[in-house]
């Protein structure tokens, strides 16, 4: 080969290297970034992800669908070891404040203080840790009860119900043997608990004061937890199954509830579940405990988005948590994909929030959260460990070992001891 | 050259125990440090002697643990090894036609991921919507809703297990059988023995390697269970299906007690062992 052809070859080769090198540069500039989220998050992360692309070509977002308690123990093992934590993920917010003290999370004060105003009082206490941010609000769910149109007329019964006391009513009047259709279902165990809660918030109930002490002698909270007892096993209007159980969703396409507790985003689950029963299906606030009582209700779940310490990509994960959490346009498609309700305030005030639901044929906004006012426990660091003991109760309770009163008694003393 | 092949041979296992103990003894060693430690994961674990000891013997749930897992997993080692040496001896058996077929279907359940099987057992004990309630329901027998039942859910736990294991098991068994020379059995037949003798003075006593192995490791497995309460009843109703291991978890990951949680796993680690010994020693004993 001659001198002249070996260098123009060589030259040749290194433009042509060059050129081929030029996309993965381009590509190497892309930041990529995981978020764990679950089900209807994800499903809402998706459809909102393209706008966020096209602000920000340079950061690409994996979402990756897990299971719920799969993230929120997945999440802390990773912290704990140092390896495998996405850059950016969702933590139930009842869970939320066992993290922060273990010094695992970034501190995102930067980010979410300026926006304050945009948020609830609820979350500002309830994000911080030592005063400084550690999670970014993401999605608030309000109790609400959906209930099956049909049924109820079929009864001459008119929603919405107003109060706990008629709901009781007509769910003897709907409550039929024959065809083994029950009002609404009622959970055992630690789920029941969490389920509890929105009867209990919409009461007004306080199981522990603001600075994490339990609040003894707690009579209201000892009635409300009667009146869960008694719609199942008193006034038998209440079947006793776990919430989104298979056991559960199959009384749910089979027919056998009228109505449904749940969250906001149980429409999301009737809508998978119920397909074939679109437009009989409609939605109502919960109960309030008097009619003459303030329009209170419990909240039914919640996340909140975070940052572990050990994401590399801290900037990106910022950007992606902070979309999610406050853009419009990113919460009311969370709203609109998966019923998630708007943490964000201007979120809450857009028009596309009372849009009506076609399963539903109702704007679900209107007829269950408008007006409302949601009340919410304070939480303590090892809330699981509360869950777990008020399961137990419920557990004996509903299994005849003990009376509600003595439950509630059972679970305070035990709280006492480890929270005094 | 004696050397050269005892050091070919070290090589050859050499991989099985670097890997075991940079993932397995490493950590079991760690732990065992932790176990003497208030750690709450993230920030640094600090001594507290034997205090996560002291506190398990006044824990009245760890001994409710203690107690569920120990009778689960008897129930459990004698049901599933009853089941799996009758399958084997089945599956042995001249008379039996389709044999692969159902050494394959017995063995399916164990290639079954444990959430499947769970969802599908959910729906089996489901109240009065389960199969097992339709299925009993034209008998005139009705069934409570087998998992919310405290009396109810440990058997509903361990039949569960039996059902996913039993396959397993029983191919282990009928590889012992099947080991065991039939010449030996043939003469016992010719001198007069009934089936049923052949069974307990040939078969049986020629499989008692095999026999150990399965009950040594079914109990092992028996002792760790923890999928089934997990996924079916998180260790209720009223912590009756609640387990050492399903106890560990909730203190180590939902308490973030891990000190704790490492203390309770090594006393289920001390029981294993006991165990283990115990039916060593039981079963050589007999053999005598």
């Amino acid at each position: 080969m001659k001198r002249r052809s070996f260098l123009a070859g060589a030259a040749a080769g290194t433009v042509g290297l060059a050129a081929a090198r030029a996309p993965a540069i381009a590509q190497a500039r892309t930041t990529k970034i995981t978020y764990w989220c679950w089900s209807e998050h994800a499903r809402g992360a998706q459809a909102v992800y393209p706008r966020f692309r096209e602000r920000n070509p340079d950061i690409e977002v994996e979402i990756l669908n897990l299971n719920p308690q799969e993230i929120q123990d997945k999440i802390l093992v990773a912290m704990a070891t140092g390896v495998g934590a996405p850059d950016v993920g969702l933590l139930i917010e009842s869970r939320f404040p066992t993290y922060p003290p273990t010094g695992g999370l970034s501190e995102v004060t930067e980010h979410v203080a300026p926006r304050e105003a945009d948020f609830s009082p609820r979350l500002r206490t309830r994000l911080k840790h030592n005063n400084r941010y550690f999670g970014f609000p993401y999605i608030q769910n309000a109790a609400v009860m959906f209930y099956r149109q049909d049924y109820f007329a079929e009864k001459g019964i008119t929603a919405p119900i107003d109060t706990w006391a008629q709901w009781v009513e007509a769910g003897k009047r709907v409550r039929d043997r024959q065809r083994n259709i029950y009002m609404h279902q009622v959970s055992p165990g630690a789920v029941g608990f969490a389920n509890l809660t929105g009867y209990m918030e919409g009461a007004g109930v306080q199981l522990f004061d603001e600075a994490g002490k339990t609040v003894r002698q707690n009579r209201r909270a000892a009635e409300v937890m009667r009146f869960y007892f008694d719609l199942v096993r008193t006034h038998e209007i209440s079947l006793l199954v776990t919430h989104n159980s298979p056991e559960h969703f199959v009384a749910i396409r089979e027919g056998r509830l009228a109505a449904l507790h749940s969250g906001n985003w149980g429409l999301d689950r009737l809508e998978t579940e119920a397909r074939a029963d679109r437009g009989k299906w409609k939605v109502q606030p919960f109960p309030r405990w008097s009619a003459d009582g303030p329009p209170a209700v419990g909240t039914w779940g919640g996340s909140v988005l975070v940052i572990p310490r050990q994401s590399r990509n801290q900037a990106a994960a910022a950007k992606w948590a902070q979309y999610l959490s406050s853009d419009v346009d990113a919460q009311v498609g969370l709203w609109q994909n998966g019923y998630g309700y708007p943490t964000s305030v201007r979120a809450q005030a857009d028009a596309r929030l009372r849009e009506p639901q076609g399963f539903l044929g109702q704007s679900m906004y209107e007829a269950s959260l408008q007006g409302r006012e949601v009340n919410y426990f304070n939480l303590v660091a090892d809330w699981p460990r509360v869950q777990i003991e008020m399961g137990r109760q419920i557990d004996a309770m509903f299994q005849g070992q003990k009376a509600p009163e003595q439950a509630w008694a059972d679970f305070e003393a035990a709280m006492v001891r480890q929270y005094g | 050259m004696r050397a050269r092949r005892a050091a070919t041979a070290y090589l050859l296992i050499l991989p099985f125990f670097a890997v075991f103990g940079l993932f397995w003894a490493g950590p079991i060693a760690a732990s065992f440090l932790y176990s003497f430690t208030e750690w709450r994961g993230i920030t640094p674990p600090s001594p507290v002697g034997l205090r996560n000891y002291e506190n398990l013997l006044y824990d009245e749930r760890f001994f409710t643990a203690l107690g569920n897992t120990l009778w689960m997993a008897g129930l459990y080692v004698a049901i599933a090894n009853t089941a799996a040496l009758s399958l084997a001896l089945a599956l042995d058996s001249g008379w039996m036609r389709l044999r692969q077929f159902f050494r394959t279907a017995f063995f399916l359940p164990m290639t079954l991921s444990m959430v499947v099987a769970a969802v599908i057992f959910q729906l089996v004990y489901a109240g009065d919507i389960g199969l097992l309630a339709k299925l009993l329901a034209p008998l005139g027998i009705e069934i409570p809703a087998l998992l919310r039942d405290p009396a109810t859910a440990p058997y509903a736990l361990v039949a569960m297990r039996v059902w996913r294991t039993t396959g397993y098991y029983a191919i282990i068994y009928l590889a012992g059988l099947q080991a065991i020379s039939s010449e030996l059995r043939e003469a016992a037949r010719l001198d007069g023995a009934s089936e049923l003798n052949v069974i307990r003075h040939v078969v049986l006593p020629g499989l008692k390697p095999v026999a150990l192995f399965c009950i040594v490791l079914s109990t092992v497995s028996g002792l760790e269970m923890f999928d089934e309460p997990m996924v079916l009843t998180q260790g209720g109703p009223g912590d009756s299906t609640l387990t050492v291991v399903m106890f560990v978890y909730q203190q180590g990951f939902q308490f973030l007690q891990l000190g704790y949680a490492a203390a309770a796993s090594y006393v289920l680690t001390v029981l294993i062992v006991l165990v283990s010994l115990v039916q060593r020693f039981w079963l050589r004993e007999r053999g005598r």
